[in-house]
């Protein structure tokens, strides 16, 4: 959903965020919605800005989101306020799941399919009874080969088996059931702390503002995705909003509120490891990969849009090899590189510790402040032999060999460091050309309005200028390993006596355009797998549709309400600059809008077409009535009928339960935290999420659960005032003094047992390390009752550094380095800790590392 | 790297067969022994021991004492090191069997057999 469609929302749920201080431009739009009449919640361990504008604050103990979630899901079945109309024909609620599953409820805790011994799961168990089930999510089908294209054929068989009455034992409405049943009111207060009554005061909110005629959003950050069950904690989210009926239509959904740094750009056009640009698997070495016809048969679905994948993947070959991809070399694909592990941040700080890398670039990071387990990431540095950072201003990682907490500590010394830093000054972002990305997918440009002082530069300077002097240094190789580099396009015109490159160029080359006479195309219709066109990242195509159209650049300011809601006027949304996916679900399965109030895209019958004030996110011209034909076996959207509005999946449908995929369970489930205070309440023998990617060795242990020495939850987070990582603003005078040293939240109940003065120092300590920083005594911070007991939570900001003019201990020295089981992300919202008054003996503090 | 390590030694008439190279075999051999188990601590001392091997390897080549042979050597040292931190840092599904030919390959550049 579009972030302004927030406005159209009845009701309005703000949890795993601090929105109000942490996205206070998209805020805007929660009080539009509240203006307007629409209920505010926020569920959060903190008081808030966001509380404070809220009409219900649902207190929740960190790491508990799953148990609330699931026991909103638990209300919404056995009280029977699903919009039934909309759930059974756009979800699987009523499809038939494999005789084998078994579910949790009945393992102690874990799913069918757990191999105990390598600590994952066989998903044979979980799918469509007599299908093989391709997931939509490249990011999940790179992390194991079970279900492969030849299974994918299934769903092009016949449609997957349903129970329409729902009796069926092990369709998905009795599996869900059956999962919830113990969530209910009187567990979920007992292990997220929150009140019962103000519980179902949320569930009755949702419950209340969600069918024909109102419709409700969730709004989320990192205070989901950065925890041991991230992924699940969405998914959760994901199964309220469907199970209401309000995907796809407006005010309606999840939106996922992302960082202000083009952080979905990055997503999209990946810096990570495992994805080619626009949600692409990266191929890997141990799957069916060898050939480019391979992975493509492995990884193409049979079924629903994801069928198109070769046409992308061979035209991103010839964006990036131009004349060099041809169908003799595979369109270039063994230039690839392929994956062998995961080699995301986390794992790859582990092995920088153990002197795996060579160098590192940083750009726009600074992980010795913003990365978990601060010391161990410090003693990996030491270890570089060479350290490129890129920022405006000198910050704690290019710094670490003078200034770093284990130099200042002794524990490493300056002279027996070898690491070459080089610190090159960049371009802000009004000193440069370029696009940002991020929540709602909207692609905004912007223009340089003043050159950058001195030797400043853009990125994308450094990048083009990067690739150039690598092409020239390894042309004359004739090593293979090589060749990729030899062979990449990288003709972006330069500019002015700096050789700036045009970054338009960029955004024209990730558009797509035809091989032949170099015409932009319209859209990733338009492209096609026999080398006839190029394009860098399908979902982007469209932003720049013919010459000098960059849509990106639009400002069309427009109405608030009726036809130009969409405002599709302003910058470009990826993909085809539609606003809302799945909007063809604002309609229903005849394609009339649910309620006049909530329209957004239907069918005209006399036009023959799809059309509303969205961009319709659906086959144009397929009409509602659209039965696929499953005795000629259909590919792609043909197995998809007109009343189907979720193409990416296989089979069209909401996937309320996941056949594929997700590697810890097709259903959120509550685990504990790996650290946490307290047993896990509905699974003893499972603590915690049994797949979640626990990495120990000397300096990063873990606590043991109800660990006595670390009885405190800790959680971290960011500020209004300290922009991001902090850096800009620690340095700025004007908005350091609005935030100027570091503090850690206390509720005043805790500190007065510990004897913990309002700003009198304390020290936070874990088996990472430990940290001094003063205490800031309040009552936004409340124990939870928990188990009988009482279970405090402190908070600190991350944000802070001992650079710069605001300054304090590092937060994330506290930090393990952890991953979610499905995206390696880390765990900052809910380990344990110890804390005490007083000072640390020596400055900087002290660590338990190696 | 930090401090540079020291040439490998020539006196065994193999410069590969480094005293981390050993140690690194004998930690494999120690975490092959444990499967399907998968020992975090192990794994990240033989990633050090690869590292410090290849250092030292590195460094004959920086003092001259370099063959072409040596040049496909360090390609399957590196290849090892990819494997073991493939083990390590899996996607999915463990590789044992890969992990059991690193250590194949290793013990044979290390000419250990």
């Amino acid at each position: 959903m579009s972030l302004w469609d927030i406005a159209n929302s009845d009701c309005v749920l703000v949890m795993g965020s601090n929105m109000a201080e942490n996205h206070p431009i998209g805020f805007r739009f929660v009080v539009q919605a509240k203006e307007r009449g629409a209920t505010i919640i926020h569920a959060d361990p903190r008081f808030t800005r966001t509380s404070a504008l809220a009409d219900i604050h649902a207190p929740l103990r960190s790491g508990s989101d799953i148990a609330f979630l699931g026991g909103i899901i638990h209300q919404i079945l056995e009280r029977d306020l699903w919009f039934r109309e909309f759930v059974m024909a756009y979800t699987n609620i009523s499809h038939i799941i494999e005789d084998g599953y078994g579910d949790p409820e009945k393992n102690d805790g874990l799913f069918s399919g757990f191999d105990p011994d390598s600590g994952t799961y066989s998903q044979e168990s979980w799918q469509y009874k007599g299908k093989v089930v391709p997931s939509a999510v490249a990011e999940h089908r790179v992390q194991g080969e079970e279900n492969t294209g030849e299974g994918f054929e299934t769903m092009s068989d016949s449609p997957p088996p349903t129970d329409p009455t729902l009796q069926h034992p092990n369709c998905v409405y009795q599996i869900l059931r059956r999962h919830y049943a113990r969530y209910t009111p009187e567990l979920v207060e007992a292990v997220t702390g929150c009140p019962k009554e103000t519980f179902l005061a949320v569930v009755d909110a949702l419950a209340r503002n969600s069918g024909r005629e109102r419709t409700s959003c969730i709004c989320y950050a990192v205070g989901w995705t950065h925890q041991s069950v991230g992924v699940q904690i969405i998914r959760a989210g994901a199964i309220v909003s469907a199970l209401l009926g309000n995907m796809g239509r407006p005010g309606g959904g999840i939106q996922a509120l992302r960082g202000h740094a083009s952080i979905q750009g990055s997503t999209d056009i990946p810096t990570l490891y495992n994805m080619l640009p626009t949600y692409l698997p990266q191929p890997n070495v141990f799957h069916d990969h060898g050939t480019l016809d391979r992975y493509l048969a492995a990884e193409t679905p049979a079924t629903g849009w994801w069928h198109n994948m070769p046409k992308y993947v061979v035209s991103l070959l010839k964006a990036w090899y131009g004349a060099e991809a041809t169908a003799a070399n595979e369109w270039g694909y063994q230039f690839l590189p392929k994956l062998t592990g995961d080699v995301s941040q986390l794992p790859m700080t582990l092995a920088m510790a153990s002197g795996v890398m060579k160098g590192w670039f940083i750009l726009g990071q600074n992980p010795l402040v913003g990365a978990v387990n601060s010391d161990l990431l410090e003693r990996g540095l030491a270890k570089l032999e060479w350290l490129v950072v890129r920022d405006m201003t000198f910050m704690e990682t290019a710094d670490f060999w003078k200034s770093g907490r284990l130099v200042k500590r002794g524990d490493l010394r300056p002279s027996e460091i070898g690491t070459e830093v080089f610190l090159l000054p960049t371009a802000l972002p009004g000193e440069k050309d370029g696009t940002v990305t991020n929540t709602s997918r909207l692609v905004q440009w912007h223009d340089a309005v003043l050159e950058a002082p001195g030797d400043s530069r853009s990125d994308l300077w450094f990048m083009v200028h990067l690739g150039r002097r690598l092409k020239e240094l390894y042309a004359d190789s004739s090593l293979p390993r090589d060749r990729a580099i030899q062979a990449l396009t990288w003709e972006y015109p330069l500019r002015g006596e700096r050789q700036e490159p045009e970054a338009e160029a960029v955004l024209r080359e990730i558009n797509g355009y035809t091989v032949a006479d170099r015409r932009q195309v319209a859209s990733y219709q338009d492209l096609k797998d026999d080398g006839t066109t190029a394009c860098g990242a399908w979902l982007y195509s469209g932003i720049y549709p013919a010459d000098g159209h960059n849509v990106a650049r639009s400002r069309k300011p427009d109405s608030p309400a009726g036809p130009e809601s969409a405002h599709l006027g302003w910058a470009f949304t990826w993909p085809s600059n539609r606003r809302t996916l799945y909007n063809r679900a604002s309609a229903d399965p005849e394609g009339r809008p649910w309620s006049e109030r909530k329209k957004m895209v239907w069918w005209d019958e006399a036009q023959g077409q799809w059309t509303g004030y969205d961009v319709p996110d659906f086959v144009a011209d397929k009409p509602p009535s659209y039965r696929p034909d499953f005795s000629k076996h259909p590919k792609g959207m043909d197995a998809i009928g007109g009343d189907q509005p979720f193409i990416m999946q296989a089979d069209g449908k909401i996937q309320i339960f996941v056949p594929s995929g997700l590697m810890d369970g097709p259903l959120p489930t509550h685990y504990e935290s790996p650290e946490s205070p307290v047993r896990n309440a509905l699974y003893p023998q499972q603590q915690h999420n049994p797949t979640a990617k626990l990495w120990r060795r000397p300096g990063n242990e873990l606590h043991e659960p109800g660990d006595p020495d670390y009885p405190y939850i800790f959680t971290t987070y960011r500020l209004t005032e300290l922009h991001c990582g902090g850096i800009w603003t620690r340095v700025s005078p004007h908005t350091a003094e609005l935030q100027p040293e570091a503090f850690v939240e206390i509720p005043p109940e805790l500190a007065s047992r510990l004897g913990i003065r309002h700003l009198g120092w304390t020290v936070i300590s874990t088996k990472r390390g430990e940290i001094e920083v003063r205490a800031m005594v309040t009552e936004r911070m409340r124990p939870f009752r928990i188990e009988g007991r009482e279970v405090f939570q402190i908070g600190m900001p991350w944000v802070f550094g001992p650079g710069g003019i605001a300054h304090g201990d590092v937060a994330n020295v506290l930090l393990a380095i952890t991953g979610d089981a499905n995206t390696s992300i880390h765990n900052t919202k809910a380990i344990t800790c110890n804390l005490r008054p007083g000072r640390l003996p020596n400055p900087g503090g002290t660590s338990h590392g190696q | 790297m930090a401090s540079e390590a020291a040439p490998a030694p020539a006196t065994s008439g193999n410069p590969w067969a480094h005293p981390a190279a050993l140690r690194a075999i004998e930690a494999l051999d120690q975490v092959l022994a444990k499967r399907p188990h998968k020992d975090d601590h192990l794994l990240a001392r033989i990633e050090e021991d690869l590292c410090t091997c290849r250092e030292a390897v590195l460094g004959r080549r920086r003092q001259g004492m370099w063959r072409d042979e040596d040049e496909r050597r360090l390609g399957r040292l590196n290849g090892v090191l990819s494997v073991t931190l493939a083990i390590h840092f899996p996607l999915g599904d463990v590789r044992w069997d890969e992990l059991a030919g690193a250590r194949a390959a290793l013990a044979e550049l290390a000419g250990v057999g």
